[in-house]
């Protein structure tokens, strides 16, 4: 083996047992280590289990093991890595250990580096050698035998003891072992004291509401309690304490078994309240020699509400507009259905809220901080309050409970406000249907449901569903109800409702019904009937009146006689003249209602086209004298009875009775004229109903026949009730006959040829004979028979109406004709009386007083008087006969009588003058009286000529103003009546309007062609013409809307105009022009024809002209035309 | 305007000549009064009986060869141009419109002629809507000495006065296109309703015949010039 191997074995060889040392070395470090834990753990142990230990004891025990611990590392584990022993001291170990090594093993490692360098020239033989030698030597040699560690043994023992005693005790005292761990292992931290004693306070550390009180509990337990504790906190920065008081015993403290206490019969308890606590404080227990931790007390607020604001959003169909409730009041008063957002603010912020209601349900509010919000619907009336939860649980103490009233959406109403009752049809089957309904939110439908009953038996039921606006919540609904389609006849009637439903969608509609109305398609008899025993029933009134009246001048008359023979008035006359007069102003008033009737009645028979424009004229003066029952006379004679009454003037009040008395006379005779006239005009009216009916069963009667003729034979059933009906009218057509021949008897008329006819016509006719007929023929469906038997009825009636109308003409002309004359007689008559008085007056005037031939004049006067007497009571019987007869006849001729008979009575006391004056005056009130009665024959005459003239014009205009409301109605229907057509109406319905308003148009047209010649009618009839025209335009173009409406409205009106010009007879009237006086004045200055243009001016003009542009096809001859002026103007 | 006016006259006169030339059947074979209808409220139907009274005076008094009936038209009716006269009278307002204005101007610019009577509260109104026609041209009062007053009866002191209105002096007003006289207007004179039957407004004979003496001098002058 080299030298160099040999020396590297015996190299690696020492480094083993170097390692081997070092690791003998280090295990005893850490044995040492271990011991010294494990008595440190002992110790610590054992001395926290026998003393108090204080921090600085732990804390220096702490840092001995500390510091001993690392010693140990240093030098017991970090010192052998680091001073690890080298080669040549580990061979000096292992040859001291082995002396028979002989120092080779050194010798070799020191000669070893002579060997490569040899600076020493030793041998290198000698060298190797020693090498070998070594090697040899100590190839036997264990290294490791060579070290052993002295204190291994001893350490080790120490270890194993100390460790026993440390897991001894961890395991028989593991308790103390912990404790000690946690006190050795925090050593800055004191230790309390262990004494016979403990103390709990409670509640510690607390948030407690404002206001709140606090019981702040000790619980001392142990034994040798203190008997004295104490408690200290602060406020604002002051300590303060106080003595604790003692409490009661502890099983009266369930708190200290929560608390986990130590139950040991010996415990104390120290109370002390803080009352209303208001501000955060610190507080700590001291009881003997212990003293609490400190603990704080926060004071906090209980959550409450401090504001609230509620909105509503009510129902989406009420539409109406959010409402935001402002006065911080909770209480919910809002319609069934409303969304109520509430928006609340607490005092703090708030874990969670709720809407607490009455019932117990609730409703979670959304919380941000302090505010809180939600919504709720009002479905019930109830209650509810805000419940709020803080973040530490305190809830809001009482809070308000507020109402929720509900409202409910009260139901619709509806009133048919026109016509408002029961009506009769016109002849168009048409009328004005307004209803006003009102609902507090709007509608939502409104239905005319009606039932036309054609018969007893049949009957049909229906409904028309309007489209209204549902936005407003009252209305008007105009509609114009056109029945001529629905196959009413005469006799027939409709009963119809509307009914109305609201719009409330929450509950559901409500609806609401209108009283239900009838119209009923009259026949002229009914109509004819109710006019007639109207008038029957102011017959019987007005002659009670005049009886009343006759007892009233009576009693007049005997008071006046009374009074004038007593020297003053007694009471009781005074009330019979108080009694008197009251009731003579009942009477007054009774006439004028009397008068406003007899007015809507005569309204009544216009419309319903029973009257003649004579007999509107008549009627027309007719109701001025009704209106001149009263005479103003009598109603001034009324006040002056009554001052005089008051005046209590004797004189006084018998001039005042006796124009009294003279005023009720009069009223007497205005009466008994009245009622005269009246009864006369009752005949015409009986005999213009029985034309009108008769016409109207022909009509009707052709009516049937061409249904008739159109009907399947099973439909001749349904045409029966008509026939039956018309032949009803026709016998009570003759039941009229019947009374009319009464009444003509009563008023003296019986021997009046024309009226004998009129009624002989009815009953000599047959046509209940083919009517009856044909009724049968229906029943049987015989279609043949039905036509035959309606024809012929036709044919009867047609021959009625003919003989009917003439026979009426007839009585009409001769009446007139009579009166007229009898007028023109009285005429001649008052003429010559007037005459005569003058005669008398010139052979009177001369005369001296006292003369002979006064009594012969007066003779004559008497006589004159007695002609006038007769012809006046004349004169009364004509106005009764006519309503032409002006009243103020009778005044005149008897202011005449009156003056003619003073005239007689002057004369037989040969008062010449006084007689000749009174002459004076009876001729002037004779020449009055013819002039008035002259007034009233043409009057008369005007009457009979224009109404023949006028008739026809008149019956034009009546049909066109019919269908001009009727068109009227159905624009304004159309246009503003939601019924069938929303909004615009359609083309096809203003086509069929305009054709009708033209088809009016045209009718018109044909008045003007007819009349147009007359002064009086054109220029209305034009205008009517030309407005007709702009409305077709209008209703042809769609444009519909208030403008057009207006002008119908005024054609309408033009027409009514038309028609009441006529009948008032006002149409003549001429417009009043004075003729003028010529006038001489200077003339106004000449003419300057040129104008300021000069010549050169003119010429610049023209040139000027000539340089403009014109369009093209015409700028050759327009210049051509200024060029030719031009050269005209040179010449 | 003016210029628009003279442009819009040469093309009427044209027209007219060719109209004439066309000989269209429609044409009145004698002269015929129109009787002007118009709108605005007044009356102009008013005195029927005035222009068959004037026209049977002036067929006896006169040369002057007139149709017996009056025609009644409008400016917008097509027929328009076919009469040389119209007659206009009332008691209200007149009112043209835009078209019958610009009619209106056409026609008399044409050689038409216009007479208005006014029967009371026409002035006014009718005075506005010659403005409207004519707005370049004023009224004039004729002189006593127009050619008018005394063409075929002498009228020394102007229109005659026949009925009272306002207390005033009557007034003639003219209007002159290119120097004829296109348009008169009787104020205060209501030489209209002097036309009327005699029982119409009870005048006098001489007032009647003054009345239709000064109708026949203008329809002389209208005819003659």
């Amino acid at each position: 083996m080299p030298e160099d191997k040999q020396i590297q074995l015996l190299t690696t060889r020492l480094k083993k047992l170097g390692g081997h040392i070092l690791s003998i070395r280090l295990m005893f470090g850490l044995m040492l280590l271990i011991a010294l834990a494990a008595i440190s753990v002992f110790v610590a142990t054992a001395v926290h289990g026998l003393f108090y230990l204080p921090v600085w004891f732990r804390t220096a025990f702490d840092i001995l093991v500390g510091i001993s611990a690392f010693a140990l590392m240093i030098w017991f584990i970090f010192r052998p890595l680091i001073l690890r022993p080298r080669v040549e001291t580990l061979s000096l170990l292992v040859e001291r250990k082995h002396p028979g090594l002989k120092n080779r093993m050194i010798a070799a490692l020191q000669l070893e580096k002579e060997l490569l360098q040899n600076k020493q020239n030793y041998s290198q033989v000698l060298i190797r050698q020693c090498i070998q030698q070594a090697e040899q030597l100590s190839r036997e040699i264990d290294f490791k035998s060579s070290y052993r560690h002295p204190h291994l043994k001893t350490g080790l023992r120490l270890t194993a003891i100390s460790v026993v005693a440390a897991v001894a005790m961890l395991v028989l005292l593991p308790g103390l072992f912990s404790s000690s761990w946690q006190v050795f292992s925090d050593p800055l931290t004191e230790i309390p004291r262990e004494l016979t004693y403990d103390l709990v306070v409670e509640p510690q550390s607390v948030d407690v509401l404002k206001f709140d009180d606090l019981k702040v509990s000790a619980y001392v337990f142990g034994h040798k309690l203190p008997e004295d504790a104490k408690i200290f906190w602060k406020v604002a920065e002051k300590w303060r304490e106080n003595e604790f008081k003692q409490g009661n015993e502890a099983s009266e403290y369930p708190e200290l078994q929560s608390a986990n206490l130590k139950t040991i019969s010996d415990t104390l308890i120290f109370d002390y309240t803080f009352e209303e606590i208001r501000h955060d404080f610190e507080y700590f227990v001291e009881v003997g020699d212990l003293r609490s931790p400190m603990y704080k007390v926060a004071v906090v607020d209980k959550p409450r509400i401090n504001n609230i604001k509620l909105s509503y959003f009510y129902p989406e169909y009420t539409r109406l507009s959010p409402v935001v409730i402002d006065e911080n009041d909770g209480t919910v008063q809002a319609l069934k259905g409303t969304e109520v957002k509430l928006e609340a603010l607490a005092n703090k912020p708030v874990a969670e809220a709720e809407v607490v209601f009455e019932n117990g349900s609730s409703q979670k509010l959304k919380v941000d901080s302090n505010q809180l919000s939600g919504t709720f619907p009002v479905d019930r009336d109830g209650s509810y309050h805000i419940s709020v939860v803080d973040a530490i649980g305190h809830r809001n103490p009482d809070p308000i409970e507020y109402r929720i009233m509900m409202m409910e959406d009260l139901p619709p109403s509806i009133r048919i406000v026109k016509p408002g009752g029961n009506i009769d049809l016109d002849d168009y089957l048409a009328f004005d249907l307004h209803a006003s309904l009102s609902d507090d939110f709007g509608f939502s439908k409104l239905v005319l449901h009606y039932t036309i009953h054609l018969s007893a038996l049949e009957h049909h039921q229906d409904s028309t569903i309007f489209r209204i606006d549902q936005n407003k919540s009252d209305q008007l609904i105009e509609y114009f109800w056109d029945l001529s389609n629905k196959g009413l006849y005469p006799g027939s009637y409709v009963d119809y409702y509307f009914e109305v439903f609201d719009n409330d969608y929450i509950s559901g509609p409500k609806s609401a019904v209108s009283r239900t109305y009838t119209a009923r398609h009259p026949t002229i008899n009914e109509m004819f009937t109710e006019i007639e025993e109207a008038r029957e029933e102011m017959i019987s009134d007005m002659i009670e009146a005049l009886r009343t009246e006759q007892k009233i001048k009576e009693a007049v008359e005997k008071l006046h006689e009374d009074l004038q023979f007593s020297d003053e008035i007694d009471w009781e006359t005074k009330q019979d003249i108080q009694k008197t007069q009251a009731e003579q102003e009942e009477l007054i008033k009774k006439f004028e209602e009397v008068s406003k009737d007899f007015k809507k009645l005569n309204e009544q028979a216009k419309k319903q086209d029973l009257l003649s424009l004579e007999m509107i004229q008549k009627l027309n003066e007719l109701q001025k004298l009704f209106d001149q029952v009263a005479t103003p006379e009598m109603k001034d004679a009324m006040r002056k009875l009554a001052e005089a009454m008051e005046k209590m003037d004797k004189n006084e009040l018998e001039r005042a009775m006796k124009e009294f008395e003279m005023s009720s006379e009069e009223m007497l005779e205005n009466i008994e004229r009245s009622i005269a006239q009246l009864k006369r005009f009752q005949v015409e009216q009986k005999m213009q109903a029985m034309v009108a009916m008769a016409e109207k069963m022909l009509e009707n009667q052709e009516g049937i026949n061409a249904d008739v003729s159109q009907a399947q034979k099973e439909q001749l059933s349904k045409i029966k009730p008509r026939q039956d009906t018309n032949k009803d009218e026709f016998e009570r057509l003759k039941e009229h006959s019947k009374e009319l021949e009464k009444m003509l008897e009563e008023n003296q008329m019986q021997n009046d040829q024309s009226a004998g006819s009129f009624c002989q016509a009815v009953n000599d006719n047959q046509a209940d004979v083919p009517m009856e007929k044909a009724s049968q023929a229906m029943s049987q469906k015989d279609q043949e028979q039905s036509a035959q038997q309606g024809g012929q009825a036709s044919m009867d009636l047609e021959k009625l109406v003919d003989q009917m109308k003439n026979a009426q003409s007839q009585f009409s002309n001769q009446m007139s004709a009579e009166m007229v004359q009898k007028m023109r007689d009285a005429v001649d008559q008052l003429l010559y009386l007037s005459d005569e008085q003058e005669q008398l007056y010139n052979e009177i005037e001369p005369l001296r007083p006292l003369s002979g031939s006064m009594n012969e004049l007066a003779q004559k006067q008497q006589n004159l008087t007695s002609e006038t007497e007769r012809i006046r009571n004349e004169l009364v019987d004509m106005a009764k006969q006519s309503a032409f007869m002006q009243s103020a006849i009778d005044d005149f001729m008897e202011r005449a009588l009156s003056s003619m008979r003073s005239s007689v009575e002057a004369m037989s006391n040969s008062n010449q003058r006084s007689a000749a004056s009174y002459q004076n005056e009876g001729i002037y009130s004779l020449n009055r009286s013819a002039q008035t009665l002259i007034q009233s024959l043409n009057n008369q005459s005007q009457c009979n000529s224009s109404c023949n003239k006028n008739q026809s014009m008149f019956t034009k205009m009546k049909k066109m103003s019919q269908s001009q409301s009727k068109v009227n109605r159905q624009t304004q229907n159309m246009c503003n009546n939601p019924g069938n057509n929303m909004g615009k109406p359609s083309a096809e319905q203003l086509r069929r309007l305009a054709a009708e308003q033209s088809q009016i148009g045209r009718g018109i047209q044909e008045m003007v062609d007819e009349f147009g010649n007359r002064k009086d009618a054109l220029g209305r009839l034009d205008k009517m013409s030309g407005e007709i025209r702009e409305v077709v335009e209008a209703l042809e173009k769609g444009e519909t809307g208030p403008q057009l409406m207006a002008r119908q409205k005024k054609i309408y009106s033009r027409m009514l105009d038309f028609q009441l010009s006529l009948e008032r007879r006002d149409y003549s009237e001429q417009r009043k022009a004075d003729t003028g006086q010529d006038v001489v004045r200077e003339s106004p200055d000449e003419l300057d024809l040129k104008g300021n243009l000069s010549e050169s001016e003119y010429r610049a003009k023209l040139e000027k002209y000539m340089q403009e542009t014109y369009p093209p096809e015409y700028e050759n001859l327009v210049k051509d035309y200024f060029k030719a002026l031009m050269q005209s103007d040179n010449r | 305007m003016e210029r628009f006016i003279v442009v819009i006259t040469c093309l009427c006169c044209v027209l007219l000549c060719m109209s004439d030339l066309s000989g269209a059947e429609d044409t009145p074979s004698s002269l015929q009064i129109a009787r002007l209808k118009y709108f605005g409220g007044g009356d102009w139907y008013w005195g029927p009986s005035a222009l068959p009274n004037l026209i049977e005076f002036v067929d006896r008094n006169t040369p002057l060869q007139i149709a017996p009936e009056e025609v009644r038209l409008t400016l917008t009716d097509e027929k328009l141009f076919h009469y040389p006269f119209l007659y206009l009278t009332g008691h209200g307002p007149v009112r043209f419109s835009v078209e019958e204005e610009e009619r209106l101007a056409l026609y008399l610019t044409a050689g038409g002629f216009l007479f208005a009577n006014d029967s009371y509260g026409l002035r006014k109104s009718f005075m506005e809507e010659m403005e409207q026609v004519f707005p370049d041209t004023e009224p004039v009062e004729l002189p006593f000495s127009h050619g008018i007053f005394n063409c075929y009866y002498n009228f020394p002191n102007g229109l005659p006065k026949i009925h009272e209105h306002d207390k005033k002096p009557p007034q003639a007003y003219g209007w002159f296109v290119d120097g004829r006289l296109v348009a008169l207007l009787a104020y205060e004179s209501d030489i209209g309703d002097g036309w009327e039957d005699p029982s119409v407004h009870k005048d006098s004979p001489e007032k009647r015949q003054a009345a239709l003496k000064m109708g026949a001098n203008i329809l002389t002058w209208v005819l003659l010039n």
